[in-house]
């Protein structure tokens, strides 16, 4: 029995857990909310949550989100946020882990199932003049034969 | 995982290799490892928060592709990192953690002053607390914007979904995170 390796993210959206807080006036807001179809709807925001989206994003200044209420702090935890984030992007793989992955490989899962006669060769120069070699050689040796 | 300047090249090169380990040439699978464990050991790093975690995860998704790499259909790198984002998520799902992470870590330190250090462990500590609160599609999106550094238009690529809805979930995340943070570090 196996998964199906080609389907897409096999992980309903359905539960996303965390539900950030919601102003006051927000909670009017949720049984609207609740009743649309597609979750791509995006969810209101206060002012301050947009402009921080908006800047994560990209698409306005930090300028703009340290004018901001409290912005100043908000920016400051995001650059904290992304120093770390930083750390982690330079991370690479032990070299241990790759040599481990390929001793934990099964030897004959392709192997039993393609005989040598049925494997396609990789055609390259080194090859093509080999095999020139090989029958020029045999033509010669047919001629030399022949002619005697 | 593909630069924007040579996608077709790299998805051919990727094929060729493929057929070549269909054949039976095993050890040509390692170029695809080579290739591609480091960007998907960072995912899985990013959303379990433990380097023996990840290399777990990775060790078997790679086992994983190598017994299904008949069944690839479209980009390999695609399809492997779907592999490995399904078990991040699986793992999520399923483990209960009592502590965090990060503890095996042996990468060398970039710190001047071990009071810079000390804070950073614990921003690095709390970070891996919020973002465990995280549903796991909250986290696979923040890790993938945020730490893995992609647009939208990749992810909703990588992931098979929209990118409105990859919206809505960093920005959930962001927001929580937000909210998790913000009374000891804002």
């Amino acid at each position: 029995m196996y998964d199906d390796l080609n389907a897409p993210d096999n992980h309903s959206d359905a539960d996303l857990g965390f539900q950030p807080p919601r102003s006051k006036a927000g909670e009017n807001e949720d049984a609207l909310t609740q009743r649309l179809p597609d979750r791509e709807v995006p969810i209101p925001n206060s002012g301050g949550t947009s402009v921080l989206h908006q800047w994560l994003d990209g698409d306005v200044s930090v300028a703009v989100m340290r004018a901001t209420q409290g912005g100043n702090d908000t920016v400051d935890l995001w650059n904290k946020i992304h120093d770390e984030a930083e750390t982690l992007r330079s991370r690479t793989t032990p070299l241990y882990v790759h040599k481990r992955i390929m001793d934990s490989l099964p030897d004959d899962t392709y192997r039993s199932h393609h005989p040598w006669y049925k494997r396609s060769i990789s055609i390259n120069p080194a090859v093509m003049i080999a095999a020139g070699i090989v029958l020029f050689s045999l033509g010669a040796l047919i001629a030399h034969a022949v002619l005697k | 995982m593909t630069s924007a300047t040579e996608p077709v090249d790299q998805a051919d090169l990727d094929q060729e290799v493929i057929k070549r380990v269909l054949n039976g040439s095993r050890d040509s699978f390692e170029l695809l490892i080579v290739r591609y464990s480091d960007p998907l050991y960072r995912h899985a790093l990013g959303m379990t928060g433990s380097p023996d975690v990840a290399e777990d995860i990775l060790q078997q998704s790679f086992i994983k592709a190598y017994a299904h790499l008949g069944e690839v259909r479209g980009r390999f790198d695609a399809w492997v990192f779907r592999i490995v984002a399904n078990a991040c998520k699986d793992w999520l799902k399923n483990i209960r953690r009592s502590h965090v992470s990060y503890e095996e870590d042996d990468q060398p330190s970039s710190y001047s002053t071990p009071e810079e250090e000390l804070d950073r462990n614990e921003l690095r500590t709390d970070l891996e607390v919020a973002l465990a609160a995280l549903a796991p599609a909250l986290r696979e999106a923040f890790v993938m914007k945020h730490v893995e550094g992609r647009s939208y238009e990749e992810m909703a690529e990588l992931l098979r979904t929209t990118v409105g809805a990859l919206k809505m979930r960093v920005h959930r995340a962001r927001e929580a995170l937000q909210h998790l943070l913000e009374g000891k570090y804002a």
